[in-house]
C-alpha cells in the first residue's frame, strides 16, 4: 500500500498518531482480501466518524475554539484593513488628490486585498491544532462553517446582528443536535 | 457513589466480542467476531469510534502488538476489559435476562 502514510496522517487528524497506525494497519490488513477501494473508503468513514465524535462529544469545547478562531480571523482582518486604509491614503497624497490613477483593480492592489484569505487561515488553523491537539480537524471544521456563515450571511442582504445571531442558532443548534444524538445512542440500554 | 456508565447497544456487541477472543481482540478480528454471531458487518467507522468511546470510557485496555508487513508496518492494537468494564457489561446483560424471564420468544426458552 504506497499511501498508507497519507491514510494514516488523515486519522491522525482525528485521533492519536498510535490509534491512527493500528487502525490504518488493520484497514490495511483486511484490505488484502477486499481491495485498494474498501480501504479508502475504509479510511475516510473512520475520519468522517471520529470527526463527528470530537464535535458532538465537545460541542462547548469545539464550538468556542471556533469562535475563538473567528475572533482572530475578525482582527485580521481589521488589521488588513487598518493598512489598507493607511496605504490607501498614502498612496493617494503621494500621487495626488482624487480623482487619481490608483488602479484598485491591479494585480497588486489584488494581491493585496486578497492576501488575508490564506495568512489567516494558515495562522488560524495552527492555532486552533495548538489549542486543539487530537481534535484539530473537528475544531477546523466547526470554524470553517462558522467563518462560511459570517461570511455568507451579510452578502444575501442581513445586517451584522442578524448575522451573528444566525451564526449562533446555527451553531448552538447543531451542538445540541450532537448532545441529542450522544444522548440518545447511549440512554436506549443504560440498563 | 459514581454511577455507572450506561452502554449503547452497539457497545456491549463490542465489549462482548472482545471477551469471547480473549486475548487475539483487535480491530480485524473484533469485526469478523461481530459479523459471525451477529451477520452485521460492523462499518469501520461505527467499530473504531465505539472503541477509542470505550478505552476513554475505561472500560476496556489496549496494548499494542508487533508490526508486521501483512499490516503496512503498523501494530496491532489488542483490546481487553478490565474489572470495570466486565461489570458493566454484566450489569447490562442481566437487566436483559430479566426483562426476558417470562417473555415468550420463538425459539428462545428462559427460565
Amino acid at each position: 500500500m504506497h499511501n498508507i502514510h497519507i491514510a494514516e496522517w488523515i486519522l491522525s487528524l482525528v485521533t492519536s498518531r498510535d490509534r491512527a497506525a493500528s487502525t490504518v494497519g488493520d484497514l490495511a490488513e483486511e484490505a488484502a482480501a477486499r481491495g485498494v477501494v474498501w480501504f479508502w473508503s475504509g479510511i475516510l468513514r473512520t475520519a468522517a466518524s471520529l470527526l463527528w465524535r470530537d464535535v458532538s462529544e465537545n460541542p462547548v469545547r469545539v464550538t468556542g475554539l471556533a469562535f475563538l478562531g473567528l475572533a482572530v480571523y475578525i482582527g485580521i482582518d481589521l488589521l488588513h484593513a487598518g493598512l489598507s486604509g493607511v496605504a490607501f491614503f498614502w498612496a493617494a497624497r503621494a500621487i495626488g488628490p482624487p480623482p487619481h490613477p490608483l488602479h484598485l483593480d491591479s494585480i497588486g492592489w489584488k494581491i493585496w486585498f486578497a492576501a488575508p484569505i490564506p495568512v489567516s487561515s494558515l495562522c488560524i488553523g495552527r492555532i486552533l491544532a495548538r489549542w486543539a491537539p487530537g481534535r484539530e480537524l473537528a475544531a477546523c471544521a466547526m470554524y470553517a462553517i462558522l467563518v462560511s456563515i459570517f461570511n455568507l450571511a451579510p452578502m444575501l442582504g442581513d445586517n451584522g446582528g442578524f448575522s451573528a445571531l444566525l451564526c449562533i442558532l446555527l451553531v448552538s443548534s447543531a451542538a445540541a443536535w450532537g448532545r441529542h444524538r450522544r444522548h440518545f445512542a447511549t440512554r436506549p440500554t443504560p440498563l | 457513589m459514581q454511577s455507572a456508565p450506561s452502554l449503547g447497544e452497539f457497545e456491549q456487541v463490542v465489549l462482548l466480542a472482545i471477551l469471547r477472543l480473549g486475548d487475539n481482540a483487535y480491530g480485524v478480528t473484533i469485526a469478523a467476531e461481530i459479523t459471525a454471531c451477529t451477520r452485521r458487518e460492523p462499518g469501520p467507522g461505527a467499530l473504531y469510534t465505539t472503541l477509542d468511546r470505550l478505552e476513554d470510557k475505561r472500560l476496556v485496555t489496549s496494548r499494542l502488538g508487533d508490526p508486521t508487513p501483512q499490516r503496512g508496518g503498523r501494530a496491532k492494537r489488542y483490546f481487553a476489559l478490565n474489572a470495570k468494564g466486565l461489570a458493566a457489561i454484566t450489569r447490562a446483560q442481566q437487566s436483559y435476562r430479566r426483562l426476558l424471564e417470562g417473555c415468550k420468544l420463538p425459539g428462545l426458552t428462559y427460565a
